[in-house]
């Protein structure tokens, strides 16, 4: 089974040979095994766990969709990162930065929408990383 | 004759000058080229990808029942929206000028269309050919999908809002250094999303066919095939804009990588035939004034 994450900025994570996946569905944690059927889910901000004979590689990603067919798992979300190149202290503070400017964009009326949404973005992806990251 | 050779020597002086900064400016294109073409090619997977889902996610609803997404559905035109992707800076050849020229074979004055515009040069070009400018929009060289967010959020309002019936793209497709395409594409409504792709990986210069569905067998969907299709067509119809976009940076800066290339071996060749002449004056001027002293002896 093949398996891969793509991004805007172009696959990201790429894996062969790989023994199950486990992705986190809106509808739960899915476990992909070999000769899974055809499927196309929506994905959370959270943990995708890649494992290969060489062990197991924990990612977290950004909202996204997964479409399991003829045995590749292929992921396509706004951002990914491997767990273990997440830097807490860099992940706290864009945090914070995009929770201040949430903050004084929600007293503001004359907000760009789109702003809001990429800030919520950085916001969300940063929770999920720190999320992964603290399980381990 | 004094005069002639100083003269030369300004001319010699100046196309010098010139040709450093039209070198300098072949070294900054390239650099920047081949930041842009790699940004280009490494967008593409995850349109291949994004389209592939949504392509199964509308199969797997057109088994089940019907259903329709407002950027989806085809209606009466009436007002055409195009969105004009041009270059902020001149000095990059014939590129804006072919892309002008295309636009106005295609849309030719007086269809009812409003425009938008993302580039200096094509706010430029749409004001002067006084076409209904809406607005216009600045993207940096390094562009990112965050700032192509919201001209994508901006089209799909007035879209909803029913001043456009469609959005259409122009642009300067990037297809090798040398060559790019002027191209026009209906983004919204999504049609045939197949067509599109083909017709995409076509412009690309790409032999084998693309196949939005590469295997039948059946399609199963977690939660179900409404719900993850209710954000896709607005997530599609964005990235195509950002790969519109990267594609037209592309195309910039090879085409301002070529012309000043050309504009330095230009350079470098009027300097050869003006360092001649320079010669060649200055020659006769030496010989003259032997002649002139040889025959004072002689006298």
């Amino acid at each position: 089974m093949t398996f891969e994450i793509v991004t805007p900025t172009g696959i990201v994570y790429q894996a062969e040979n790989v023994n199950s996946v486990t992705l986190p569905t809106t509808s739960g944690e899915l476990g992909i095994l070999p000769g899974h059927i055809p499927l196309t889910a929506e994905i959370e901000p959270g943990e995708i766990d890649v494992e290969t004979s060489a062990g197991t590689t924990k990612l977290a990603v950004d909202k996204g969709y997964a479409r399991v067919l003829a045995d590749r798992v292929s992921v396509l979300a706004e951002a990914a990162i491997d767990v273990k190149a997440i830097d807490l202290s860099a992940v706290e503070d864009a945090q914070k930065r995009a929770e201040a400017a949430l903050e004084a964009a929600r007293h503001q009326k004359e907000i760009d929408p789109a702003e809001l949404e990429r800030l919520e973005a950085v916001a969300r992806f940063a929770i999920a990383q720190k999320l992964v990251k603290s399980k381990h | 004759m004094a005069k002639g050779l100083r003269e030369i020597r300004n001319r010699i002086r100046s196309v010098t000058n010139t040709g450093q900064i039209t070198r300098a400016m072949q070294l900054v294109a390239s650099s920047k080229m081949r930041r842009a073409q790699d940004a280009a090619t490494s967008g593409r997977p995850y349109a291949m990808l994004l389209s592939r889902i949504l392509a199964t996610a509308l199969r797997g609803l057109d088994l089940s029942g019907d259903f329709s997404h407002p950027l989806m559905q085809e209606r009466p035109v009436k007002t055409r929206g195009i969105v004009v992707i041009a270059t902020d800076k001149g000095l990059c050849g014939g590129l804006n000028s072919n892309l002008f020229r295309f636009l106005n074979k295609n849309v030719p004055a007086g269809t009812p269309a409003k425009f938008f515009t993302v580039g200096k040069k094509a706010t430029q070009f749409v004001a002067r050919s006084k076409r209904d400018l809406v607005a216009d929009f600045t993207v940096s060289d390094r562009v990112n999908f965050s700032e192509v967010r919201p001209i994508g959020e901006f089209l799909i309002k007035e879209y909803l809002a029913g001043t456009i019936d469609t959005i259409e793209i122009v642009l300067s497709q990037f297809k090798n250094t040398i060559v790019q395409v002027p191209t026009m594409a209906t983004l919204v409504p999504l049609g045939n999303l197949e067509e599109r792709m083909q017709a995409q990986f076509a412009a690309q210069g790409k032999k084998e066919e693309f196949k939005l569905l590469e295997d039948d067998r059946e399609m199963s969907f977690a939660p179900d095939a409404g719900t993850i299709l209710e954000g896709l067509p607005a997530l599609f119809f964005k990235q195509s804009l950002y790969q519109a976009i990267l594609e037209a940076k592309a195309s910039e800066q090879s085409a301002r990588m070529v012309a000043m290339k050309a504009a330095t071996d230009n350079a470098k060749n009027l300097v050869d035939s003006l360092s001649l002449e320079y010669n060649k004056a200055r020659q006769a001027a030496i010989t003259n004034e032997i002649n002139e002293l040889a025959a004072s002896n002689a006298g």
